[in-house]
Protein backbone atom coordinates (compact mmCIF):
# COMPACT_ATOMS: atom_id res chain seq x y z
CA UNK A 1 0.00 0.00 0.00
CA UNK A 2 2.90 2.38 0.72
CA UNK A 3 5.67 0.80 -1.37
CA UNK A 4 8.24 3.44 -2.31
CA UNK A 5 6.58 6.18 -0.24
CA UNK A 6 8.81 8.42 1.90
CA UNK A 7 7.04 9.51 5.08
CA UNK A 8 8.29 12.37 7.26
CA UNK A 9 6.77 11.51 10.62
CA UNK A 10 6.26 14.54 12.87
CA UNK A 11 5.82 13.72 16.55
CA UNK A 12 4.55 16.26 19.09
CA UNK A 13 4.12 16.30 22.86
CA UNK A 14 1.00 14.22 23.42
CA UNK A 15 1.10 11.09 25.56
CA UNK A 16 0.02 9.31 22.36
CA UNK A 17 3.64 9.79 21.26
CA UNK A 18 4.29 6.49 23.07
CA UNK A 19 2.56 4.82 20.11
CA UNK A 20 4.95 6.25 17.53
CA UNK A 21 7.21 3.19 17.54
CA UNK A 22 4.29 0.92 16.59
CA UNK A 23 3.05 3.43 14.02
CA UNK A 24 6.49 3.71 12.39
CA UNK A 25 6.74 -0.08 12.25
CA UNK A 26 3.31 -0.31 10.61
CA UNK A 27 4.21 2.32 8.01
CA UNK A 28 7.39 0.41 7.18
CA UNK A 29 5.56 -2.92 7.14
CA UNK A 30 3.31 -1.40 4.45
CA UNK A 31 6.37 -0.49 2.39
CA UNK A 32 7.16 3.10 3.43
CA UNK A 33 10.51 4.59 4.43
CA UNK A 34 10.14 6.77 7.52
CA UNK A 35 12.15 9.63 9.03
CA UNK A 36 11.12 11.11 12.36
CA UNK A 37 10.88 14.78 13.31
CA UNK A 38 10.39 15.42 17.03
CA UNK A 39 9.45 18.49 19.04
CA UNK A 40 11.23 19.07 22.33
CA UNK A 41 8.03 18.12 24.19
CA UNK A 42 7.79 14.87 22.24
CA UNK A 43 11.35 14.01 23.30
CA UNK A 44 10.14 14.13 26.90
CA UNK A 45 7.71 11.32 26.11
CA UNK A 46 9.51 9.17 23.55
CA UNK A 47 13.29 9.03 23.35
CA UNK A 48 14.82 9.84 19.93
CA UNK A 49 16.67 6.51 20.10
CA UNK A 50 13.32 4.70 20.11
CA UNK A 51 12.28 6.59 16.99
CA UNK A 52 15.66 5.89 15.38
CA UNK A 53 15.23 2.19 16.15
CA UNK A 54 11.66 2.16 14.79
CA UNK A 55 12.46 4.06 11.58
CA UNK A 56 16.03 2.90 10.96
CA UNK A 57 16.84 6.58 10.38
CA UNK A 58 18.26 9.22 12.70
CA UNK A 59 15.39 11.53 13.71
CA UNK A 60 15.47 15.30 13.45
CA UNK A 61 15.32 16.83 16.91
CA UNK A 62 16.55 20.32 16.08
CA UNK A 63 16.89 22.47 12.99
CA UNK A 64 20.46 23.37 12.09
CA UNK A 65 22.44 24.85 9.23
CA UNK A 66 21.50 21.78 7.18
CA UNK A 67 17.95 23.28 6.93
CA UNK A 68 16.48 19.86 7.63
CA UNK A 69 12.87 21.06 7.16
CA UNK A 70 13.64 22.04 3.53
CA UNK A 71 15.69 18.88 2.95
CA UNK A 72 12.68 16.87 4.07
CA UNK A 73 9.65 18.82 2.83
CA UNK A 74 10.87 21.49 0.45
CA UNK A 75 9.84 21.55 -3.21
CA UNK A 76 12.52 19.00 -4.13
CA UNK A 77 12.54 17.45 -0.68
CA UNK A 78 12.85 13.82 0.38
CA UNK A 79 9.31 13.30 1.68
CA UNK A 80 6.25 12.30 -0.34
CA UNK A 81 4.06 13.15 2.64
CA UNK A 82 4.34 14.75 6.07
CA UNK A 83 2.41 12.83 8.72
CA UNK A 84 2.03 14.53 12.10
CA UNK A 85 1.02 11.87 14.61
CA UNK A 86 0.21 12.64 17.31
CA UNK A 87 -0.59 16.32 16.77
CA UNK A 88 -1.41 18.39 19.85
CA UNK A 89 -3.89 21.28 20.02
CA UNK A 90 -0.85 23.52 20.47
CA UNK A 91 0.76 22.35 17.23
CA UNK A 92 -2.38 22.47 15.09
CA UNK A 93 -3.02 26.02 16.35
CA UNK A 94 0.49 27.05 15.40
CA UNK A 95 0.25 25.44 11.96
CA UNK A 96 -3.00 27.36 11.36
CA UNK A 97 -1.19 30.59 12.20
CA UNK A 98 1.97 29.64 10.24
CA UNK A 99 4.01 29.84 13.44
CA UNK A 100 7.37 28.08 13.10
CA UNK A 101 8.87 27.50 16.51
CA UNK A 102 9.67 23.80 16.49
CA UNK A 103 11.07 21.24 14.04
CA UNK A 104 7.53 19.95 13.42
CA UNK A 105 5.74 23.29 12.89
CA UNK A 106 8.56 24.55 10.67
CA UNK A 107 8.47 21.35 8.60
CA UNK A 108 4.67 21.66 8.34
CA UNK A 109 4.82 25.25 7.10
CA UNK A 110 7.46 24.22 4.56
CA UNK A 111 5.41 21.23 3.37
CA UNK A 112 2.17 23.18 2.97
CA UNK A 113 3.96 25.92 1.07
CA UNK A 114 5.75 23.41 -1.16
CA UNK A 115 2.61 21.44 -1.95
CA UNK A 116 3.78 18.30 -0.14
CA UNK A 117 0.73 16.37 1.14
CA UNK A 118 0.20 16.68 4.89
CA UNK A 119 -1.81 14.31 7.09
CA UNK A 120 -2.58 15.21 10.72
CA UNK A 121 -3.70 12.81 13.46
CA UNK A 122 -4.83 14.93 16.44
CA UNK A 123 -4.67 13.65 20.02
CA UNK A 124 -5.64 15.65 23.10
CA UNK A 125 -8.02 15.74 26.05
CA UNK A 126 -11.59 16.03 24.84
CA UNK A 127 -12.31 19.54 26.25
CA UNK A 128 -9.36 20.82 24.21
CA UNK A 129 -10.85 19.20 21.12
CA UNK A 130 -14.10 21.07 21.87
CA UNK A 131 -12.37 24.46 22.11
CA UNK A 132 -13.71 26.72 19.37
CA UNK A 133 -10.23 28.02 18.65
CA UNK A 134 -8.88 24.50 18.16
CA UNK A 135 -11.83 23.60 15.92
CA UNK A 136 -11.31 26.80 13.92
CA UNK A 137 -7.63 25.93 13.54
CA UNK A 138 -8.49 22.44 12.29
CA UNK A 139 -11.02 23.87 9.81
CA UNK A 140 -8.49 26.43 8.60
CA UNK A 141 -5.70 23.89 8.12
CA UNK A 142 -8.14 21.44 6.50
CA UNK A 143 -9.19 24.16 4.03
CA UNK A 144 -5.59 24.18 2.77
CA UNK A 145 -5.96 20.56 1.65
CA UNK A 146 -4.43 18.98 4.76
CA UNK A 147 -5.97 15.60 5.60
CA UNK A 148 -7.16 14.98 9.17
CA UNK A 149 -7.59 11.54 10.69
CA UNK A 150 -10.36 12.01 13.22
CA UNK A 151 -9.51 10.97 16.78
CA UNK A 152 -11.50 8.38 18.72
CA UNK A 153 -13.55 10.04 21.47
CA UNK A 154 -13.18 7.66 24.43
CA UNK A 155 -12.88 8.09 28.21
CA UNK A 156 -12.97 11.88 27.99
CA UNK A 157 -10.10 11.94 25.53
CA UNK A 158 -9.75 12.56 21.83
CA UNK A 159 -7.45 9.56 21.40
CA UNK A 160 -5.23 9.27 18.37
CA UNK A 161 -6.84 7.34 15.49
CA UNK A 162 -5.99 3.70 14.93
CA UNK A 163 -2.87 2.72 12.98
CA UNK A 164 -5.17 1.35 10.26
CA UNK A 165 -6.93 4.71 9.90
CA UNK A 166 -3.67 6.67 9.83
CA UNK A 167 -1.95 4.36 7.33
CA UNK A 168 -5.03 4.43 5.08
CA UNK A 169 -5.11 8.24 5.10
CA UNK A 170 -1.39 8.40 4.30
CA UNK A 171 -2.02 6.02 1.37
CA UNK A 172 -4.90 8.20 0.14
CA UNK A 173 -2.68 11.28 0.33
CA UNK A 174 0.08 9.67 -1.74
CA UNK A 175 -1.89 7.61 -4.30
CA UNK A 176 -3.29 8.96 -7.61
CA UNK A 177 -7.04 9.56 -7.24
CA UNK A 178 -8.79 8.34 -10.42
CA UNK A 179 -11.93 7.67 -8.36
CA UNK A 180 -12.16 11.19 -6.90
CA UNK A 181 -15.76 12.39 -6.96
CA UNK A 182 -17.12 8.86 -7.41
CA UNK A 183 -19.41 7.23 -4.86
CA UNK A 184 -18.81 3.49 -4.72
CA UNK A 185 -21.06 1.12 -2.78
CA UNK A 186 -19.37 -2.10 -1.61
CA UNK A 187 -20.86 -5.12 0.15
CA UNK A 188 -18.75 -7.42 2.31
CA UNK A 189 -18.91 -10.52 4.48
CA UNK A 190 -21.67 -12.99 5.09
CA UNK A 191 -25.35 -12.44 5.68
CA UNK A 192 -27.21 -14.69 8.08
CA UNK A 193 -30.82 -15.82 8.23
CA UNK A 194 -32.41 -16.50 11.63
CA UNK A 195 -33.92 -19.91 12.29
CA UNK A 196 -35.13 -18.79 15.70
CA UNK A 197 -34.11 -15.97 18.10
CA UNK A 198 -30.87 -17.83 18.91
CA UNK A 199 -29.72 -19.65 15.76
CA UNK A 200 -28.92 -18.66 12.21
CA UNK A 201 -27.84 -20.20 8.92
CA UNK A 202 -25.04 -18.38 7.21
CA UNK A 203 -22.14 -18.61 4.72
CA UNK A 204 -18.41 -18.87 5.23
CA UNK A 205 -17.06 -15.37 4.58
CA UNK A 206 -14.71 -13.17 6.63
CA UNK A 207 -15.51 -9.94 4.76
CA UNK A 208 -11.79 -9.32 4.12
CA UNK A 209 -12.20 -9.15 0.35
CA UNK A 210 -15.01 -6.60 0.45
CA UNK A 211 -13.22 -4.48 3.04
CA UNK A 212 -10.00 -4.58 0.99
CA UNK A 213 -11.92 -3.40 -2.07
CA UNK A 214 -13.62 -0.63 -0.10
CA UNK A 215 -10.24 0.50 1.19
CA UNK A 216 -8.71 0.26 -2.30
CA UNK A 217 -11.43 2.52 -3.69
CA UNK A 218 -11.08 5.00 -0.80
CA UNK A 219 -7.32 5.19 -1.22
CA UNK A 220 -7.88 6.08 -4.90
CA UNK A 221 -10.12 8.99 -3.96
CA UNK A 222 -13.63 7.50 -3.88
CA UNK A 223 -16.33 8.23 -1.36
CA UNK A 224 -17.24 4.72 -0.19
CA UNK A 225 -20.30 3.19 1.47
CA UNK A 226 -19.69 -0.25 2.95
CA UNK A 227 -22.72 -2.46 3.59
CA UNK A 228 -21.92 -5.32 5.96
CA UNK A 229 -22.73 -6.94 9.28
CA UNK A 230 -19.68 -5.54 11.01
CA UNK A 231 -17.94 -2.68 12.74
CA UNK A 232 -17.31 0.87 11.58
CA UNK A 233 -14.23 1.29 9.40
CA UNK A 234 -12.17 4.45 8.85
CA UNK A 235 -12.39 4.37 5.05
CA UNK A 236 -16.15 4.13 4.46
CA UNK A 237 -19.59 5.09 5.67
CA UNK A 238 -21.03 1.89 7.09
CA UNK A 239 -24.61 0.67 6.67
CA UNK A 240 -25.26 -2.46 8.70
CA UNK A 241 -27.23 -5.38 7.32
CA UNK A 242 -27.57 -8.86 8.81
CA UNK A 243 -30.09 -10.62 6.55
CA UNK A 244 -30.08 -10.86 2.75
CA UNK A 245 -33.23 -8.73 2.52
CA UNK A 246 -31.69 -6.10 4.82
CA UNK A 247 -28.56 -6.01 2.68
CA UNK A 248 -30.62 -5.56 -0.48
CA UNK A 249 -32.60 -2.71 1.14
CA UNK A 250 -29.45 -1.05 2.49
CA UNK A 251 -27.72 -1.23 -0.88
CA UNK A 252 -30.75 0.11 -2.71
CA UNK A 253 -30.95 3.01 -0.24
CA UNK A 254 -27.25 3.78 -0.68
CA UNK A 255 -27.47 3.55 -4.46
CA UNK A 256 -30.64 5.66 -4.51
CA UNK A 257 -28.75 8.41 -2.64
CA UNK A 258 -26.27 8.51 -5.51
CA UNK A 259 -23.82 5.89 -6.62
CA UNK A 260 -21.44 5.59 -9.54
CA UNK A 261 -20.77 1.87 -9.07
CA UNK A 262 -21.72 -1.15 -6.95
CA UNK A 263 -19.25 -3.86 -6.00
CA UNK A 264 -21.13 -6.81 -4.57
CA UNK A 265 -18.47 -8.83 -2.75
CA UNK A 266 -20.64 -10.15 0.08
CA UNK A 267 -21.53 -13.82 0.43
CA UNK A 268 -25.26 -13.25 0.51
CA UNK A 269 -27.57 -16.03 1.62
CA UNK A 270 -29.28 -17.72 -1.31
CA UNK A 271 -31.98 -19.02 1.01
CA UNK A 272 -34.04 -17.72 3.86
CA UNK A 273 -36.14 -19.49 6.49
CA UNK A 274 -39.44 -18.73 8.16
CA UNK A 275 -37.97 -18.15 11.63
CA UNK A 276 -39.61 -19.51 14.78
CA UNK A 277 -40.69 -16.92 17.35
CA UNK A 278 -39.13 -18.86 20.22
CA UNK A 279 -36.07 -21.06 20.51
CA UNK A 280 -36.58 -24.41 18.78
CA UNK A 281 -36.18 -27.24 21.26
CA UNK A 282 -33.11 -29.39 20.77
CA UNK A 283 -32.89 -33.16 20.89
CA UNK A 284 -35.15 -34.05 17.98
CA UNK A 285 -34.88 -34.02 14.20
CA UNK A 286 -36.10 -30.91 12.36
CA UNK A 287 -36.75 -30.09 8.74
CA UNK A 288 -36.15 -26.54 7.56
CA UNK A 289 -37.79 -25.25 4.39
CA UNK A 290 -35.31 -23.05 2.53
CA UNK A 291 -36.99 -20.37 0.47
CA UNK A 292 -35.02 -18.42 -2.18
CA UNK A 293 -33.72 -15.12 -0.83
CA UNK A 294 -34.01 -11.97 -2.95
CA UNK A 295 -31.12 -11.49 -5.41
CA UNK A 296 -29.38 -8.23 -4.63
CA UNK A 297 -27.90 -7.58 -8.05
CA UNK A 298 -31.22 -8.26 -9.80
CA UNK A 299 -32.97 -5.72 -7.59
CA UNK A 300 -30.32 -3.05 -8.12
CA UNK A 301 -30.15 -3.70 -11.86
CA UNK A 302 -33.92 -3.31 -12.16
CA UNK A 303 -33.88 0.02 -10.32
CA UNK A 304 -30.65 1.32 -11.91
CA UNK A 305 -30.22 -0.24 -15.37
CA UNK A 306 -27.05 1.67 -16.30
CA UNK A 307 -25.17 1.43 -12.99
CA UNK A 308 -21.78 -0.34 -13.36
CA UNK A 309 -21.91 -3.45 -11.16
CA UNK A 310 -19.11 -5.81 -10.19
CA UNK A 311 -20.43 -9.12 -8.87
CA UNK A 312 -18.55 -11.84 -7.01
CA UNK A 313 -19.48 -15.50 -7.09
CA UNK A 314 -17.78 -18.36 -5.28
CA UNK A 315 -17.70 -21.66 -7.15
CA UNK A 316 -16.32 -25.15 -6.57
CA UNK A 317 -15.44 -28.04 -8.86
CA UNK A 318 -14.98 -26.13 -12.12
CA UNK A 319 -11.97 -25.31 -14.28
CA UNK A 320 -11.16 -21.78 -15.42
CA UNK A 321 -12.99 -22.04 -18.74
CA UNK A 322 -16.15 -23.24 -17.02
CA UNK A 323 -15.88 -20.44 -14.46
CA UNK A 324 -15.53 -17.80 -17.18
CA UNK A 325 -18.50 -19.30 -19.00
CA UNK A 326 -20.58 -19.17 -15.82
CA UNK A 327 -19.60 -15.55 -15.22
CA UNK A 328 -20.60 -14.57 -18.75
CA UNK A 329 -23.83 -16.56 -18.36
CA UNK A 330 -24.77 -14.43 -15.38
CA UNK A 331 -24.38 -11.29 -17.55
CA UNK A 332 -26.82 -12.73 -20.08
CA UNK A 333 -29.31 -13.51 -17.38
CA UNK A 334 -29.07 -9.99 -15.98
CA UNK A 335 -28.74 -8.31 -19.36
CA UNK A 336 -26.06 -5.86 -18.30
CA UNK A 337 -23.27 -4.96 -20.73
CA UNK A 338 -21.49 -2.85 -18.11
CA UNK A 339 -21.26 -5.55 -15.46
CA UNK A 340 -18.15 -7.48 -14.72
CA UNK A 341 -17.95 -10.61 -12.69
CA UNK A 342 -15.21 -11.98 -10.51
CA UNK A 343 -15.33 -15.65 -9.74
CA UNK A 344 -13.51 -17.15 -6.80
CA UNK A 345 -11.97 -20.48 -7.69
CA UNK B 1 -4.59 -21.10 0.68
CA UNK B 2 -3.90 -19.03 3.79
CA UNK B 3 -6.44 -16.77 5.46
CA UNK B 4 -5.43 -13.77 3.39
CA UNK B 5 -4.77 -15.59 0.10
CA UNK B 6 -7.38 -15.85 -2.60
CA UNK B 7 -7.70 -16.92 -6.23
CA UNK B 8 -10.04 -14.96 -8.47
CA UNK B 9 -10.86 -14.84 -12.15
CA UNK B 10 -11.71 -11.27 -13.06
CA UNK B 11 -13.97 -11.54 -16.10
CA UNK B 12 -14.52 -8.37 -18.07
CA UNK B 13 -15.51 -7.82 -21.69
CA UNK B 14 -13.88 -10.36 -23.97
CA UNK B 15 -11.05 -11.29 -21.64
CA UNK B 16 -10.31 -12.31 -18.11
CA UNK B 17 -7.46 -12.04 -15.63
CA UNK B 18 -6.50 -14.87 -13.28
CA UNK B 19 -5.38 -13.40 -9.97
CA UNK B 20 -3.73 -15.18 -7.05
CA UNK B 21 -2.52 -13.18 -4.10
CA UNK B 22 -3.52 -11.37 -0.96
CA UNK B 23 -6.96 -9.88 -0.49
CA UNK B 24 -5.35 -6.46 -0.01
CA UNK B 25 -3.76 -6.78 -3.47
CA UNK B 26 -7.09 -7.92 -4.89
CA UNK B 27 -8.76 -4.84 -3.40
CA UNK B 28 -6.25 -2.61 -5.16
CA UNK B 29 -6.70 -4.50 -8.46
CA UNK B 30 -10.49 -4.23 -8.37
CA UNK B 31 -10.28 -0.51 -7.55
CA UNK B 32 -7.89 0.03 -10.48
CA UNK B 33 -10.18 -1.90 -12.84
CA UNK B 34 -13.16 0.13 -11.63
CA UNK B 35 -11.21 3.32 -12.39
CA UNK B 36 -10.81 2.09 -15.97
CA UNK B 37 -14.53 1.34 -16.25
CA UNK B 38 -15.63 4.72 -14.91
CA UNK B 39 -13.06 6.84 -16.74
CA UNK B 40 -14.48 6.63 -20.31
CA UNK B 41 -17.95 7.62 -19.11
CA UNK B 42 -16.73 11.02 -17.96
Amino acid sequence: MLEGVNVALGVTGSIAAVKVVELAHELRRRGAEVRGVLTESAQGIVHPWAVEFATDNEPITDLTGRVEHVELCGREGWADVLLIAPCTANTVGKIAAAVDDSPVTTTATTAIGAGVPVVVAPAMHEPMYDHPGVLDAIDRVESWGVGFVDPRIEEGKAKIATEEAIVTEVARATTPDPLAGEHVVVTAGATSEPIDPIRTITNRASGKTGRAIARGCYVRGADVTLVHDGEDVPYAHVRRAERAAEMRDAVLAAVDDRADALISAAAISDFTVDAADTKIKSGEARTLTLEPAPKLIDGVREAHPSLPIVGFKAETGADDEELVEKARGSWTVRGSPSSSRTTRA
Amino acid sequence: MGDDETRVLLVRGEGYVAFTGSKAELGALVAEQLSDVLAPAE
